[in-house]
């Protein structure tokens, strides 16, 4: 198969959310010798953002947006390990996970899947991580960003926490911070400090992207 | 008594809501994070494997559960006169909303975090509230230690109302066991406070059937000391329980009856509510959709499933809306809402007072809910249907084509069959006035501009033209 049609093949099958289609397509690209990053950048990326920006104007919901980005992930399985580790383009590492004493996930999850669709390195610690482990964890990945869901009223004060650690640690300003969660609201975001609030996965993945270049 | 209730199951799509839930339990089981509940529940007869922490129960202890349980519980005041004694007959008890994290302040409008000191005047604001017939917690207490929060609120909302206070947060047993202690020490002790339980708790499961330990074994805590738990499932329609509303149905109803086992097994006999906060998630942000009609259908529909078992409920979400400020903006959603959360079938309701999706509180917002829910029971007051109340023999001395409004039977049973509102309050209403009537003229004359009707045959038309004119000129007009 042509370069062309392995492209447009990798494209549809993301936009027709299908992660069999994906795989059989990023398969078809790499038998087809197409350059994998090529795959990706200029078959896959364009699909997906595509697949955003109709989210965006609610022309597609969550369920469509988060098979998407499980095909996007069966496609990226294929062709990530073809791709010589000098040439890796990740837009930075994100440590994610939900706080101390919650262990509500799904929305978690959501965030998690789309920010490695839209090409970064995404480090999930799970449920119930404990405050030191969001750092220690950044650290030891070279993180740009911490991620930190909190789904209760009575757990988002855990956001904080993550917070006043790395002022204790005087580490601040080393990690672009994103908090959300359901009782989460942008002002609280900005009364504890941090450096964002991710209203959904969509405006999470924006303020992901302002981080990454901040 | 008649009272007006809305009914959305059928006996046999109970009956099958019923059998799942029972499948589900026995098959697919409840994942509780707590060794100590998972023991407890496999020397009663659950079939647990440990290494997964699920529990499987048969019928068998659902049964024994259900026919254990108490089928009517009173929720005490510190105030005798402010006892709720559920199931109700008439119009749900209706609370305040919670746990949000934020005040919309009186006094400069902006939002802040809450503080101790709001939770304190919030509570006294709905205790002085004639439409608020018991308080939840209400609002996060974020200027105290994380770890004993849960305390904090608790200990403040009960010395500021002498109405049943409701409480949210829970930890764990330690934290439980001293949320006990603290309102024994109003009751006058332990003994006290299981005879006369002066609060009640909400003990979340996580959907779709999952246990945090800290929670269940908190739980098992309360039950043990007579403090009433509210087993509230959290089932999310396409996000934590299938998109279907029966899925949702089924599954909160499941974790509903799991919770029962739980408490039962614990305390045989122990007061326990049937409880859910359900609705779908929004498809756009994955938040939970309180605005959703299909959150009343859910209600309704659990609060019908708690009927059937004689099981108390609290499953209604009343008057809840995203608005960010104080006011009825989504104005027929909202008393639509209200109405049908409130004639769901539950005995308990909550929301009064809540903003922007309960994730905060104002305190204009607990005013005008107060008052729409005093409105409102006009709605759904009892009235007695009885050879007395049908009046025949008043009909008889009235006779044919007479009036009955200057009969002394009118005159003594006015006040108590018709409802009267406020009329100053009735005012506020104004939110449903005028402001949509530019929008309203604008479509109106586009239907006129777009519309058309199939025309009727010319020769028909004129036939009927001529039936009228041959009618008039026989009457001479």
């Amino acid at each position: 198969m042509d370069e062309k049609n392995v492209l447009k093949m990798l494209g549809n099958a993301i936009e027709t959310y299908d992660s069999g289609a994906a795989e059989k397509a990023a398969k078809e690209a790499v038998k087809s010798k197409v350059d994998p990053l090529k795959a990706i950048e200029a078959g896959l990326a364009p699909a997906i953002e595509r697949v955003g920006d109709k989210f965006e104007k609610m022309e597609v919901y969550l369920p469509e947006l988060m098979l998407a980005a499980d095909a996007m992930k069966s496609a990226m399985t294929v062709l990530m390990p073809l791709i010589p580790k000098d040439k890796k383009v990740s837009k930075a590492t994100v440590v994610i996970g939900t706080v101390q004493g919650d262990i509500h996930e799904i929305g978690k999850n959501i965030v998690s899947n789309m920010l490695m669709a839209n090409g970064f390195d995404v480090v999930d610690l799970g449920v119930n991580v404990k405050t030191s482990a969001f750092v220690d964890e950044a650290k030891r990945t070279k993180a740009k960003i911490i991620g930190a869901s909190a789904l209760m009223s009575s757990t988002i004060g855990s956001q904080k926490d993550i917070i006043d650690y790395l002022v204790s640690l005087k580490e601040r300003k080393k990690y672009g911070l994103m908090v959300g969660g359901g009782p989460t609201t942008g002002e609280w975001a900005k009364e504890i400090g941090a450096d964002g609030w991710g209203e959904d996965a969509a405006s999470t993945v924006k303020l992901a992207n302002k981080l990454s270049k901040g | 008594m008649a009272v007006a209730r809305f009914v959305l199951l059928s006996k046999e799509e109970q009956d099958l809501i019923h059998q799942y839930s029972l499948k589900s339990l026995q098959e697919i089981g409840m994942l509780i994070r707590s060794d100590s509940t998972l023991k407890m529940l496999q020397d009663a007869g659950a079939e647990v494997d440990h290494s997964k922490k699920i529990a499987k129960m048969p019928e068998s202890m659902v049964d024994e559960a259900l026919k254990g349980a108490p089928k009517s519980i009173r929720l005490c005041a510190r105030d005798g006169k402010n006892d709720l004694p559920i199931p109700v007959g008439g119009p749900p008890f209706v609370a305040t909303t919670g746990l949000g994290v934020y005040v919309r302040d009186m006094d400069t409008g902006e939002k802040r975090p809450s503080t101790r000191e709001d939770i304190a005047d919030f509570i006294r604001l709905a205790d002085g509230l004639g439409g608020v017939d018991f308080v939840w917690t209400s609002i996060t207490a974020n200027d105290v230690p994380q770890f004993s929060h849960g305390l904090h609120e608790l200990w403040t909302a009960m010395q500021n109302t002498t109405k049943h206070v409701n409480g949210v947060s829970i930890m764990s047993a330690p934290d439980s066991r001293k949320q006990i202690e603290l309102a024994s020490l109003i009751a006058g002790g332990e003994d006290e406070l299981r005879k006369r339980p002066l609060f009640s708790v909400i003990c979340c499961s996580i959907a779709p059937l999952s246990y945090e330990g800290g929670v269940v074994e908190g739980m098992v805590e309360f039950v043990k000391a007579g403090v009433p738990v509210m087993s509230m499932s959290m089932s999310l329609s396409g996000g934590t329980a299938p998109v279907t509303l029966a899925g949702t149905l089924t599954n909160a109803n499941t974790e509903n009856l799991a919770s029962l086992v739980i408490t039962q097994t614990a305390a045989p006999g122990s007061p326990h509510i049937y409880c859910s906060s359900s609705a779908p998630i929004s498809m756009k942000t994955g938040v939970i959709n309180y605005m959703s009609p299909e959150q009343c259908l859910i209600a309704a529909g659990l609060g019908q499933m708690a009927r059937r078992y004689g099981l108390p409920s609290m499953v209604g979400d009343w008057g809840v809306n995203d608005s960010e400020t104080p006011g009825v903006p989504h104005s027929f959603t909202e008393t639509m809402g209200v109405a049908l959360s409130t004639m769901g079938n539950s005995d308990l309701v909550s929301g009064i007072g809540g903003i922007d999706a309960v994730k905060g509180v104002s305190f204009e917002q607990a005013v005008i809910e107060s008052y729409i829910w005093e409105n409102f029971k006009g709605f759904m007051r009892e009235f007695l249907v009885s050879p007395e109340t049908i009046a025949l023999d008043v009909v008889r001395q009235v006779g044919h084509g007479n009036t009955f409004l200057t009969h002394p039977h009118t005159a003594k049973n006015f006040r108590k069959e018709l409802f009267f509102r406020d009329k100053a309050k009735l005012a506020w209403e104004a939110t449903l006035s005028d402001s949509m009537v530019p929008q309203a003229k604008e479509a109106a004359r586009q239907i006129l501009r777009e519309h058309s009707v199939e025309k009727v045959d010319g020769s028909v038309i004129a036939e009927g033209d001529r039936l009228i004119r041959e009618y008039e000129s026989a009457a001479g007009v």
